[in-house]
């Protein structure tokens, strides 16, 4: 009797262990599809662009859609060099003017941004004094303000003072981006400096300054390259500011983008090769700092 | 003695000092402030950019006005509609991806690398991305696809019946991965021990999730849907990029119609009720989500 009772506990035993083991496979099974589904969907809009960016005009508009075709770099050429192709005359040779647009209105953005908001976020950070949580939390409202409620008046203001499509214009109005976001940023990273190690550099006879230049800047230096990269993109894919403070003269690339779809002409291989040359700089910047991605999306909310 | 210490270096060396170190922030303070209210103060006016002279304080005329048209209160459905759509959506995929892509296996880190390009892309540049993916006919991918379960062709931006959807599967494709990786780093710093608690007792796995796991995140849930929900009531780019609020109105949000009041019809004053309207709601949710998140933090 208390044998057979031995056996029945080891074969339910095997069979709980089975049973197991078909529950992992099953979730097993279940995660690839789910992450599949997910990640069709997630990345076949940017295959579709980069297969479109290298079809000649005729697989373009082919319909159905063609997934198999002679590649071409005809459209990149037509963007950047200007190239006659089929009825299309070269449309946008302006192209690399808005690049190269994009370039300056950005880096200037983030030199301007970098210089004067590292100090300002140290001090955020550091010394106690009145209006300081105001500062900090004017900054955070305006992340969450409609654009247009500051740009449209600015519009007006920059009308009036001849800023309208000038790159000085822009590169003040995307201080509204960038500025807040570094020193609100930064802050944090200075905040998570041990009080302790500029304390022991404060006795040791430095003074505020030699214990920012010295301790604190080094320290937070994987920081401030993460803001800076991060700036720099979130200037490189802005619209709405270059869309109503600028005009011809300033247009950036993701102006530049949309102006090939109007009324009179779709190119949308030409879009996606734009697509493509805007796209590839930023991401590349993006995998270096990926780590400080969320972070830096989050305000600073999510550190990790 | 810590306490003290700190107390003697948090005083600045001079009292002027933070204030002069801090003078970039008051400008961009300024250059946000000033902007504001000369808008707050257009929305009292008939300031209009063809006349632009003849400013006008007119009370709250334009306010009567816009309250009393439909057109309005359609926008703010609208808007409503897509944010929220957009927010429970993006929470609730986030986090089946997420829980997905938290445990350990070949290739994870890439795909979870992977993640970080549509949030990286220029907003505008992946509606257009999405504008080619939906076109009208079977020259749409999607359309190809669908053709071949016997649906469609749909015509996707093109009707009104599915703009607001296509816009909401456009806001999806960008900004899930912005959840779903919240979600991971909530998920990899949940604590062990109840979890091992709940194991003992012989928990089921959809108990341990709804009473320890969904409770353990809701900070995150927080903060997700405090950046996604005041972003996308002030959605603009990608409506901008494809349907420019049509077709009839029917994607016309309160930012997008306050872009057409202002640059279709010069009329900055009623664009400015608009969007002082929409600034209002997004404050209000902000100020409320963000006590609620720095409460759960507190905790």
């Amino acid at each position: 009797m208390f044998r057979i009772r031995k056996i029945f506990d080891e074969t339910m035993e095997q069979d709980v262990d089975e049973m197991k083991k078909s529950k992992i496979k099953l979730t097993g099974i279940l995660r690839v599809i789910g992450l599949s589904a997910y990640f069709t969907f997630a990345l076949t809009p940017i295959i579709w662009i980069l297969m479109m960016s290298l079809k000649n005009h005729n697989d373009v508009i082919a319909t159905p859609p063609k997934f198999i075709f002679t590649p071409t770099i005809e459209n990149y050429k037509a963007i950047t060099v200007g190239m006659k192709s089929y009825a299309f005359e070269s449309v946008r040779p302006d192209f690399p003017k808005y690049f190269l647009n994009t370039f300056i209105i950005a880096s200037f953005t983030v030199i301007v941004s970098l210089f004067l908001g590292t100090i300002a976020a140290y001090s955020l950070a550091r010394f106690s004094f009145r209006f300081k949580e105001d500062i900090a939390f004017t900054f955070l409202s305006f992340r969450f303000a409609p654009e247009l409620m500051v740009i449209l008046p600015l519009y007006v203001v920059f009308q009036k003072m001849h800023l309208y499509d000038t790159f000085v214009g822009l590169i003040l109005a995307y201080q509204l981006i960038t500025l807040p976001f570094l020193i609100w940023v930064l802050r944090g990273f200075f905040e998570e400096i041990p009080r302790e190690i500029e304390q022991a550099a404060r006795v040791d006879g430095y003074t505020w300054w030699g214990v920012f230049r010295r301790i604190s800047l080094p320290l937070v230096k994987p920081g401030i390259a993460a803001v800076v990269v991060l700036s720099f993109i979130f200037a490189w894919n802005n619209f709405i500011f270059a869309m109503i403070l600028g005009s011809e003269r300033t247009q950036p690339i993701t102006l530049g983008i949309l102006g090939f779809i109007g009324y009179e002409r779709v190119l949308w291989g030409q879009m996606a090769a734009a697509t493509i040359i805007c796209v590839i700089p930023e991401l590349l910047l993006a995998f270096f700092v990926q780590k400080y991605i969320i972070r830096g999306l989050t305000f600073g909310a999510v550190k990790g | 003695m810590t306490n003290q210490l700190n107390n003697k270096f948090d005083r600045p060396p001079q009292r002027g000092l933070p204030y002069l170190l801090s003078l970039p922030a008051l400008l961009a303070l300024i250059g946000i402030l000033y902007p504001f209210i000369l808008g707050v103060y257009y929305t009292f006016t008939n300031y209009n950019l063809t006349t632009s002279d003849n400013i006008k304080w007119i009370g709250l005329k334009n306010y009567i006005e816009i309250f009393s048209e439909t057109e309005f209160w359609k926008a703010l459905g609208i808007t409503f509609i897509f944010a929220l759509s957009v927010v429970i959506i993006e929470l609730s995929l986030g986090l089946s991806v997420a829980i997905l892509l938290s445990h350990p296996f070949p290739g994870v880190q890439l795909l979870r690398a992977l993640l970080i390009i549509p949030m990286m892309i220029p907003p505008i540049v992946s509606a257009l991305m999405w504008k080619v993916i939906l076109l009208p006919t079977n020259q749409g991918v999607l359309n190809y696809f669908l053709s071949f379960l016997g649906i469609g062709p749909i015509a996707w931006l093109g009707d009104s019946g599915t703009a607001l959807i296509s816009l909401i599967i456009i806001d999806v494709w960008i900004y899930s991965p912005f959840a779903i990786l919240i979600f991971i780093a909530g998920l990899q710093s949940l604590p062990k021990e109840p979890y091992e608690a709940a194991r003992v007792d012989g928990a089921s796995g959809w108990f341990v999730f709804r009473k320890l796991t969904l409770p353990l995140l809701a900070p995150n849930i927080v903060l997700i849907t405090l950046f996604r929900l005041i972003d996308s009531l002030k959605v603009f780019d990608i409506i901008y990029a494809t349907t420019k609020g049509g077709p009839a109105s029917a994607t016309a949000t309160l930012h997008i119609v306050s872009y057409f009041e202002a640059f279709r019809w010069n009329n900055i004053g009623r664009s400015m009720v608009y969007l002082f309207i929409l600034w209002i709601l997004c404050f209000v949710f902000a100020k409320f989500l963000t006590k609620l998140w720095n409460r759960m933090l507190m905790r």
